[in-house]
């Protein structure tokens, strides 16, 4: 494929491991996938699926007990994992910047908004401070703030939820990140706050022609604002395709359940179709698939070793011994 | 649902309103007036002049935005909170009054379900005590028939008979909901009020928990009172909808019609930001990237809603609109209403 080459994320077998005192916590576990210029990818899962971990790793924020143990994670023509930490920390936050799921504890209280802003132009540009108040104001126009001048000179507590969300967004996209990730970026807001800021989101990335890595574990959301889906489960990929093929034509069964289960689209006041069961355990998986035991459509090969995410259509994987045929 | 019309509602809200104080500290109430200082209380208007009827047998749905008085409506139902203003007639007796004996009574044939199912069971009780405790409160069994009870519960909500004597760190979050229904519906209640029962579950666990709370109003005749903020598991569940903002009921219709023609436009607005499968490009509804909801501390003088509201007129700003009968079965508080009559 020639898209490896252009793609300005490159994820190659990762595994992030814990190495606790109960055992291997295999948190992310063999985890590839591509991203490209102004395309936002949704890494969808319920927690403890190993989304955040994920994205946490591609930042180089994995602290002990945890480490990458495997896997290469190429930004452009870098590979991040055995960079220098010097060279790492002139990325973060600059090229890839990141967005967090909580906006009351990511700003810090004793700071104003302008500070904390003009922080992160002065840590990776070269410019003066007027300079750096002027670009700060003109970001929290962009995302939305009015009155940004006055704003600036205020503190975290005096925003509401919403308001401070785009103030991380706005630092977050203070130096044109190539590649920004955001994990529950709107777990923490109302629904109309959460359309306003994934709309806002969505808007700056096409018109800066960034990439965007969208986690959370709503999958309607996803379907609306992203385009591409990769599902995981128990530190794997299990499906990951357009999100046209992943919802309309969702091939492993877990996908299949997630869509299903979602209320809004199935006859009113009927059974929801459920999964049953939990997430196994990700100490002891088993040398089987991890969905196995909450799978209905389970045959003998299921317990032959944990299935591998290979092409079913055009650009569509799934990891699924049913599918391989 | 028709029927609710002739017969007597189960629950029945009159002019329901609940303030509190705001929690702020002497020095912040001080406030510059009239050339001197004098002291300002400021009131958190949670739930404002509510008018509500819950009919038997039906699930009413109450949604809104966080902060918009849905939970402190529902505290106040079961006697969490007094009303600071209006009544509530459960079976058109006041509860308000009710002391002792009667009292426990009304409580028992109300229950409630809470959201977090981590900090609503005491974790140094096990199952038997927890689910247990409603029926030895009220009376309802006697030590040796309190086991078989409890035993019977869990077996309905789902539950392995053999972990009675485990104690919640020991379930996983879904079951710990499991523990919570089975403690609501210990003392047999008409009425179950869950209060986002299923907002801090895994999204694979959450059809799990719906399933079993249809399939228990179902089998126990429950009526549902459910507070959410998740439009498309209210939408499967619930058979009337009442939309609240800044502690007013804007709207409240029957789930059909409030779900294919919303009437307010905060219903409208809201509605169009919920995701859903079944469009894959986002529309953004023409106000949406404007404002969010004031605090109610603050009151918008009129119509509550009209700073964000994309049809304000000026008398919207002015008159606060009443909750109005537009279609049988169907309120809604909007000036437009009148407007186009």
């Amino acid at each position: 494929m020639t898209s490896a080459s252009a793609a300005v994320l490159a994820i190659k077998g990762l595994k992030t491991h814990f190495f606790t005192r109960k055992g291997i916590v295999k948190a992310v576990d063999g985890v590839s996938f591509n991203l490209h210029a102004g395309e936002i990818l949704g890494l969808v899962g319920e927690s403890g699926a190993g989304k955040s971990i994920t994205g946490f790793s591609i930042l180089g924020l994995i602290d002990p007990p945890g480490r990458i143990v495997a896997g290469d994670i190429r930004f452009h023509d870098q590979n991040l994992r055995t960079l220098a930490p010097e060279a790492l920390e002139k990325i973060r936050g600059n090229r890839i910047s990141m967005v967090f799921q909580d906006p009351q504890t990511c700003l810090d209280p004793v700071f104003t908004i302008g500070s904390q802003i003009t922080e992160a132009l002065h840590a990776h540009q070269n410019i003066s401070a007027t300079q750096a108040h002027a670009r700060a104001e003109a970001l929290l126009q962009m995302v939305g703030i009015p009155a940004p001048r006055e704003r600036l000179k205020e503190y975290p507590h005096q925003f509401s939820g919403g308001m401070r969300q785009r103030v991380g967004i706005a630092i977050a996209m203070a130096s044109n990140p190539d590649l920004i990730i955001a994990d529950e970026p709107t777990t923490a807001l109302d629904v109309t706050i959460q359309a306003q800021v994934l709309s806002l989101m969505q808007r700056l990335v096409r018109q800066q022609g960034a990439a965007m890595i969208l986690i959370t574990h709503d999958i309607a959301l996803v379907g609306q604002f992203c385009d591409r889906i990769c599902v995981m489960y128990a530190g794997r990929l299990v499906e990951s395709g357009p999100k046209e093929d992943v919802i309309r034509r969702p091939a492993h069964p877990y996908t299949q359940g997630l869509i299903a289960s979602i209320p809004g689209s199935q006859k009113r006041r009927r059974r929801l179709r459920q999964i049953r069961g939990i997430m196994p355990n990700l100490l002891d998986l088993p040398d089987a698939c991890a969905f196995l035991p909450r799978c209905d459509e389970a045959v003998d090969a299921c317990r032959a070793g944990r299935p591998k995410l290979i092409s079913i259509a055009p650009d569509h994987q799934a990891a699924c011994f049913r599918r391989m045929t | 649902m028709t029927a609710s019309a002739t017969q007597t509602p189960l629950l029945r809200m009159e002019n329901v309103t609940k303030h509190f104080p705001a929690q702020k500290g002497f020095f912040e109430q001080l406030q510059w007036q009239n050339g001197r200082l004098s002291r300002v209380r400021q009131v958190v208007h949670a739930v404002n002049g509510v008018d509500l009827d819950i009919a038997r047998g039906e699930t009413l749905a109450l949604v809104g935005e966080s902060g918009c008085g849905k939970s402190t409506l529902a505290k106040t139902i079961i006697g969490l909170h007094a009303p600071t203003r209006g009544k509530i007639y459960y079976d058109e007796q006041e509860i308000g009054g009710l002391r002792g004996r009667a009292r426990r009574t009304y409580q028992k044939r109300i229950q409630i379900v809470f959201q977090d199912p981590f900090s609503s069971l005491n974790p140094r009780k096990t199952v038997l005590d927890i689910v247990g405790q409603p029926m030895r409160v009220h009376g309802i069994a006697d030590s040796r028939g309190l086991r078989q009870s409890v035993l019977d519960l869990m077996a309905q909500v789902g539950l392995d008979p053999a972990f009675i004597s485990r104690y919640p760190h020991q379930f996983s979050g879904g079951q710990r909901q499991r523990i919570g229904i089975a403690r609501a519906l210990a003392c047999r209640p008409e009425l179950v009020i869950g209060d986002e029962p299923i907002s801090a579950l895994d999204v694979s666990v959450q059809a799990q928990i719906l399933n079993l709370m249809m399939d228990l109003q179902e089998k126990f005749n429950l009526t549902y009172l459910f507070v959410s903020h998740d439009l498309s598991v209210v939408k499967h569940i619930s058979s009337r909808v009442a939309v609240m903002y800044l502690g007013f009921i804007v709207e409240s219709a029957d789930t059909d019609d409030i779900f294919s023609a919303p009437n307010h436009p905060y219903t409208q607005l809201l509605f169009s930001a919920i995701p859903t499968l079944d469009d894959l490009t986002f529309k953004q509804a023409p106000g949406l990237a404007e404002g969010e909801a004031p605090t109610p501390i603050d009151l918008p003088g009129g119509c509550p809603f009209h700073p964000r509201c994309i049809h304000k007129m000026p008398r919207c700003q002015i008159e606060r609109p009443r909750l109005t009968t537009i279609a049988p079965g169907r309120q809604a508080a909007c000036h437009m209403n009148e407007e186009s009559l």
